[in-house]
Formats: structure tokens, sequence, C-alpha cells
């Protein structure tokens, strides 16, 4: 059979057209931007987990045209929910000439009943068991519309197999992004991660995920990679043994965490002795009164006294904390904005993604505002975390998106860069002499 | 030893010993260091490495260097002749 994998075309940002002026004139915005996409593992796993009697191509139509009339026995389709909309559409292209269509990912898993409108047939959660089955079952002739991965029970990663990487080796990737834990315990209000991976962590093999890394330099010998896993280093253990593979891995990584890992100094010189140089951490506010009913457990309001000693513990080992907040939340009033430009400066964080209160279809958040009459649009092409799609309690929607583009202003502008350039030299010459 | 023959010598073994430098912090084979390479987009070096980059080359060769230096250099090329120049600029003012 022959198999198309697609990755569909979808917007990343906000359609504001003051934030897509600052963008385009801000060299350091569009050194971020130049490293947001990058190739996922997801479709080369698929094609990995194919019989080799099937012949299989994949079209990442944000790097490469899909051409919609393209032969094919299966097309199968991966999509966030800013991707659905351009999903479907390819979707009815396909079925309307008889091509069999599949969609899995995060949007199918979270909104099977939409999806399965569209498509053949679903798969809800992680494939590497449900797509050799449906496999199976389409040469039978008996292929169902529904696919659930709670059926089979949870994946083995350490089955994974490699991920076809080479299928895509003729596009230029300038950041690929490798799988090597699934799940995270922190269960945050809008996330929706925790639904296709549940909150108990599972690793592949550290001698599994280095052939991969192996792999992917292979292929693009120029680009970075990062993990691609929602909370790396959970367990510690399995780190540490990541980390011995890694001594003799020359490449350098980006990981995300949350930001329990300050507290472990020797984990942190490791990380970067190991080639980690920026960490992705959620700290989602700096209104303490939004993280209180974040998690159940508050887990991220507990620590967010101690926020800003954290931050300076794991920039002081040399690798550069990415933070990520969002504005909009219930608590948030016109002082956020500042607030966001003060707690980045003051702390020399090395980057922050500011990004605005979604709802996403699967998360705990969506129903509360669902139930509260608060979601102002449904209309997933806007589902970015760039756009406001809800009513806030005190912010005009004029308010939230020139607040939002005040604080890239000012955390991007050159005074900032000059600033952080200056603290990291610093850190540089403080390591290097105690080195 | 000509002034010039001198310098050839000298600026060669430099390259040298800042490739090392750049190579352990960037973990990238020096061999991938052809002046035409982008230093961002091509080799990943980012804002945060080229610190590292400039503070060990204060230590191991002491050059002093300033932190707008990195930004204004596109390729290899030209950042391993801005560090030849600063260190030559340098020795020669004492
Ligand atoms: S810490 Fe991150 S991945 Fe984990 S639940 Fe919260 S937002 Fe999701």
């Amino acid at each position: 059979m022959r198999i198309l994998l697609v990755s569909p075309r979808g917007e990343f940002l906000g359609r504001s057209r003051a934030f897509a002026d600052f963008l385009r004139n801000s060299r350091e915005m569009r050194t971020i931007l130049h490293y947001w996409n990058g190739l996922g593992a997801a479709l080369p796993t698929i094609a990995a987990l194919t019989p080799p009697e099937h012949n299989v191509s994949i079209v990442d139509e944000n790097y490469q045209t899909l051409d919609l009339n393209q032969d094919a026995d299966i097309v199968g389709i991966s999509a966030m929910t800013q991707q659905a909309v351009r999903a479907y559409e390819i979707a009815r292209a396909f079925r309307q000439r008889g091509v069999y269509v599949v969609l899995g990912g995060i949007h199918a898993t979270v909104a099977p009943d939409e999806a399965v409108r569209n498509v053949d047939t679903v798969f809800m959660g992680e494939a590497e068991q449900t797509w050799p089955q449906f496999l199976r079952n389409f040469q039978e002739g008996a292929a169902k519309r529904v696919y659930r991965a709670s059926d089979y029970g949870p994946v083995d990663m350490t089955t994974i197999p490699l991920p076809r990487y080479d299928l895509l080796s003729g596009t230029r990737y300038p950041v690929v992004w490798v799988q090597a834990t699934r799940g995270c315990p922190h269960d945050c209000e809008f996330c929706t991660a925790s639904q296709v991976y549940g909150r108990s962590y599972r690793h592949k093999s550290p001698a599994q995920i280095a052939a991969e890394i192996r792999e992917v330099k292979r292929y693009w010998k120029s680009a970075q990679v990062g993990f691609a896993d929602d909370n790396m280093f959970v367990n510690r253990r399995f780190v540490s043994t990541l980390l011995d593979e890694f001594e003799t891995l020359p490449f350098t990584w980006y990981a995300q965490s949350d930001i329990g890992i300050a507290g472990d100094r020797e984990l942190l010189r490791r990380l970067h002795q190991t080639g980690c140089r920026i960490i992705f951490v959620g700290l989602e506010s700096v209104v303490e009164g939004n993280l209180v009913n974040l998690n159940g457990n508050k887990w991220k309001a507990r620590r967010f006294a101690r926020y800003g000693e954290h931050i300076r513990a794991i920039q002081e080992s040399g690798i550069g904390v990415y933070a990520s907040f969002i504005v909009g939340m219930d608590e948030d009033d016109h002082s956020v904005f500042d607030r966001t430009i003060d707690f980045v400066n003051q702390h020399h964080i090395m980057g922050a993604q500011v990004t605005i209160l979604t709802p996403f279809p699967g998360s705990r958040l969506r129903q509360r505002l669902l139930d509260s009459g608060r979601i102002t649009s449904s209309d997933w092409r806007l589902y970015t975390a760039w756009n406001l799609v809800v009513s806030h309690p005190i912010l005009t929607h004029a308010e939230i998106e020139e607040g939002l583009l005040r604080i890239y202003r000012s955390i991007y502008s050159e005074e900032s860069y000059r600033d952080r350039a200056r603290y990291f030299r610093q850190v540089f010459q403080n390591l290097v002499s105690c080195g | 030893m000509s002034k010039h023959s001198g310098g050839t010598y000298y600026a060669g073994s430099l390259r040298h010993r800042i490739e090392q430098i750049v190579s352990r912090i960037s973990r990238i084979d020096a061999s991938e260091f052809q002046d035409d390479v982008l230093i961002r987009e091509e080799l990943g070096i980012d804002s945060l490495m080229s610190m590292e980059i400039l503070a060990t080359c204060e230590k191991e060769l002491e050059l002093r260097l300033d932190e707008a230096t990195f930004a204004c250099v596109e390729t290899v090329g030209e950042f391993f002749q801005l560090l030849e120049t600063t260190y030559e600029e340098q020795k020669a003012a004492g």
C-alpha cells in the first residue's frame, strides 16, 4: 500500500498586525522564531511502525508543498488543535477522490467526536500499538472508526523503533525534536499534554535515545536537538544514565523541565557539561494567585516565592532559562504586563515566551470556562495561544493584545539584550575561573 | 623571522586555539568551522554560547572583548577574524 503521512500547515502565532510588524523588525525574535517549529518525531515514528512491505512517505506542510492529487491508499494526518481546520480540508480533498483518511495527534485525542465527522478513522492517544493494529484491520477490510490507546495499555517506550528520519532528510530543519520521555505528574489546568500521555512517567532507554540523536545528526548536522518531552528530568536515576550516554555524544541540546531541577546542583553541572544549553520552564505567571488553583497539589504555587532563586541557580550553571508565562489568567489585572517585564529583566531571564490564556479542548480550563460562558471563539485556527478566545473579568481584548506586545518590545529590546549579555558573560567568567 | 611570516605563524596557531575553545563549548567538530558557514543559523551558536566563548577566550587567551562583538558577526570567518584582529591589537597595545 502507498501510505502518505501529513503534518498540516498551521498558524503558530497570533493575528495581531502590530505584533506581526514587531516580529518582522526584531532580530532576536526572528532568531527565536527560526528555532520555533522544526521537525517533531511523531510522523517519522509512525513511518517506522509501518511494516516494510508498504511504501511510506511524509509531507510536512510547514516546510513542503502537499499535492492534494497525489496517489495514496491511506492518508494519515497528525494535527494539533491549530492545525485541525487545515487537517479537515486535506481530509476532504483526499476523501472526495476515495482515499481513506485517518487522523491522530493531540486534537483527535481530545476532540474525537468532531474528528470522526471529518475522517474515516480516528486515533486517540499514543499510536504505537493502534497504528499496526489498524493497518492489519484495514487490509482485512475491517478498519474501525476509532482506535483508543487506552484499550491497549500504556506503551513501553523501550519498544518504539528508531524514527524514519531518512524520509525527511531532504528538508532543512533548524531544530529536530526528539522524544525521550512521556508523562508529567503536574496536571496544570490549561494543559492537554497529560490527556495524551498521562501523568505517569515513562522513557526510552538511554542507548535508544543516543541512537536517535546519532540518526538526527546523520541527516541534519547543523540542526539543534530539542527534547519534546514535557518534563524531561522527573526520574533522576534515568537522567543520570542518560547523561552518561551523552558524555560521548558531540551535540548541544534543549529540554523542558519544571523548576524542581534548580535544587540539584550536581544535575545542573552535568547537564551543562553534556551539552544542555537551554531549559524551557513553565513558570506560568508572576501573579501568585494564578498559581493557587493551577495544579491540584499547588505544586507551582508552593515554589512561587523561590522562582527568582531557582532561575539564578539554573542560569549560574551556564544553562539559559527560557521561561513561559501566560497573560489573561483570572487573577491578572492591568499591572500584569509591567510585572512580567520587571520579573524577566530583574532575573536576567535568557528568554521568555509569553502567551495568552487559551482553553484548549481536552483541558480542565476549557470545561470551567465553558461552564461560565466565557469562551468567545472556538475557531481552532485562533488556538495558537497568541489570540484572545476568552473574555477576561477585568481586561479588555485590546488591553491584553497591547500589553502582550509591550512585554515583547521591552524584554527583547536592545537594552535588555545588552543587559542579559553582560549578565551571562559574568556567569561564564565565574564558571571559567572556578573551572 | 619577518614580521609577516611571524604574523602568519602566530595567527595560524591563534586560530587553532580559538577553534579548540569554540569546538569544546559548542561540541562541534572543528572541521565544521569553514569560513563561510553562518555562525547562528548553521552552527547553532546562539548568544548564550557566544558569551561562554568570549569568557573562555578572555581567560585562556587573555583577550578583552565587548559583549556586542558577537552581535555584529554573521559567519565563522568573520568571527575568527574579529578575535584574531582584537588579539593582535591588544598585544600591540601591550
Ligand atoms: S508542568 Fe507542563 S507538561 Fe506538566 S501539566 Fe503543567 S503545563 Fe503540562
